[in-house]
């Protein structure tokens, strides 16, 4: 009998199936991964895992999880085509899976370098990855990090906590300038440049050679050169099934595509967020959007009404010693203020636009970030002097307004 | 070798033993824990691995600020007790710790 068909065992795809079997206990659930491995999170690769061959994989669900739960889990399983007319998903060897309900959540693809010799640069996406780049960065003495991101950011700190000679070559003024307030890219870059960090910024790589990268600064010598330079939604198989998309797969509050019967969830989907659409690669996304996601499908199968998907982002990078957390999404353009009580390693933004608070970026001050969440999540005005009237103490703030 | 029993919300009892460094959330994943989720993988950033600890033969160092945080702000009934399993680290100095599922 067909059921439930999800594409896909990231994080997103893995809580799809196991909110439905929480829900459900009978609905056939098939759950396709394309890699080799048991599901595990992804987080921990670029701000551990790969600095530490000891450290195991973190699995999502247990190994026994699947079985017991009745999970149709199967690796190395790629599939080829959707083809919505006979509802059904055409896999590499062949067969077709029919589904009642399809669920893509084919995540991200990185981003590679378009430069000569640019696929030399190593990526840290995939488990295997990791695999093969630990050694190397273990026996590596100077690695050049390409890309101010979150990933390259966190990949360049932590090699230069286990001793090594660290370039991080940004395109922009500073790391993190689409991610966070300015003053805490400032900060961040500050920081690692205090602690031996070479950041190179406004560098852009021209080319990629055996003995390191050329830059529009000069040859930046490097025996190990790791890019991080962003992803982009792994949608071919949306496209060419014809489902609308966007910057991602396009769905609706419901996380419906523009095709009855087939949803997408994570970081593949863009969906409608405050009179805007939004992709977010996070956690936070994958996780709740997964759970409402399953909670549609279980309402679509018994003919009753969905549940809008209404989030709060949140997000965090470990680089280093620093613990950067971000809540609500931040916007470049906000005006942004700094709370009192700052310290150089301390420091929580408010980016307020037309007067609201909208989000809360915070740098070692991890009660200030759940206080924020927590404030974002009642999507009640905030305003600075409702902060101000508290002392600028944001769980103050919220155990009054709760 | 640390001896750590986890009491799911049935009252069943799931015994394993541990290495050094392992935290108990990876533990009561790999072991088919029931109630423990662990969404953002150990992170410190959700509250999807509350438990209460029963018993300690040894040393358990204290919860830190985020998870004191976490503990008062995201759970409703916190006990004196609580902790976010994901911060529980198994050490040489602890012999054996039970602990109990709670919500999260």
């Amino acid at each position: 009998m067909a059921g439930i068909v999800i594409v896909g065992a990231g994080h997103a795809g893995v809580k799809v199936a196991a909110s439905l079997r929480t829900m459900d206990p009978d609905a056939p659930i098939t759950l396709l991964s394309a890699e080799s491995q048991i599901p595990y999170h992804r987080p921990p690769l670029s701000k551990k895992s790969v600095f530490d061959a000891a450290l195991p994989m973190e699995l999502l669900q247990a190994n026994g999880y699947y079985e017991k739960a009745n999970i149709d889990l199967r690796l190395n399983t790629t599939v080829t085509s959707i083809n919505p007319d006979v509802s059904s998903v055409t896999l590499a060897d062949g067969q077709q899976l029919n589904y009642q309900q399809l669920v893509i959540a084919t995540g991200t693809k990185v981003r590679r370098l378009p430069v000569p010799g640019g696929e030399r640069a190593m990526s840290v996406y995939t488990y295997a990855d990791i695999q093969t780049l630990g050694p190397r960065l273990q026996s590596a003495n100077h690695i050049a990090v390409i890309g101010g991101g979150f990933i390259g950011c966190e990949i360049a700190a932590g090699a230069l906590k286990i001793g090594k000679q660290v370039s991080l070559l940004i395109t922009g003024p500073r790391a993190l300038r689409k991610s966070v307030a300015p003053i805490l890219g400032e900060t961040v870059t500050k920081l690692h440049r205090q602690q031996g960090m070479d950041i190179r910024t406004g560098c852009q790589v021209l080319a990629i050679t055996e003995q390191g990268v050329q830059t529009n600064q000069g040859f930046v010598q490097a025996d190990l050169i790791i890019s991080g330079i962003g992803a982009q939604a792994n949608m071919q198989l949306a496209q060419a099934a014809d489902l609308t998309t966007d910057h991602g797969i396009l769905v609706d509050e419901f996380g419906r595509t523009s095709l009855s019967h087939i949803y997408a969830v994570g970081d593949v989907a863009e969906f409608p967020y405050g009179g805007d659409l939004l992709r977010l690669e996070s956690i936070q996304n994958a996780t709740d959007q997964g759970a409402n996601v399953a909670a549609n499908i279980i309402a679509e199968r018994h003919h009753q009404a969905p549940k809008a998907y209404t989030p709060t982002p949140w997000f965090w990078s470990d680089q280093g010693d620093l613990k950067l957390q971000m809540a609500g999404l931040g916007n470049l353009d906000a005006e942004h203020k700094v709370l009192p009580g700052n310290t150089p390693n301390n420091l929580t933004v408010v980016h307020l636009s037309k007067g609201r608070m909208m989000a809360v970026d915070t740098l070692n001050m991890p009660a200030n970030h759940l206080a924020a969440r927590k404030l974002l999540e009642m999507k009640k005005p905030i305003t600075w002097a409702m902060i101000e009237a508290c002392d600028f103490d944001l769980k103050k703030l919220f155990k009054q307004l709760r | 070798m640390t001896q750590v029993t986890f009491t799911q919300t049935d009252g069943t009892q799931i015994t394993v033993e541990a290495n050094n460094n392992e935290h108990l959330m990876k533990l009561a994943l790999e072991n088919g824990v029931e109630g423990i989720t662990g969404a953002c993988g150990g992170s410190c950033m959700c509250a999807t691995c509350h438990v209460s600890v029963d018993h300690v033969s040894g040393n358990l160092a204290g919860p830190g600020e985020m998870e004191e945080e976490i503990l008062d702000m995201e759970i409703d009934n916190p006990l004196a007790t609580s902790r976010l399993c994901c911060q529980i680290f198994v050490a040489n100095d602890l012999n054996a710790i039970k602990v109990t599922v709670q919500e999260g």
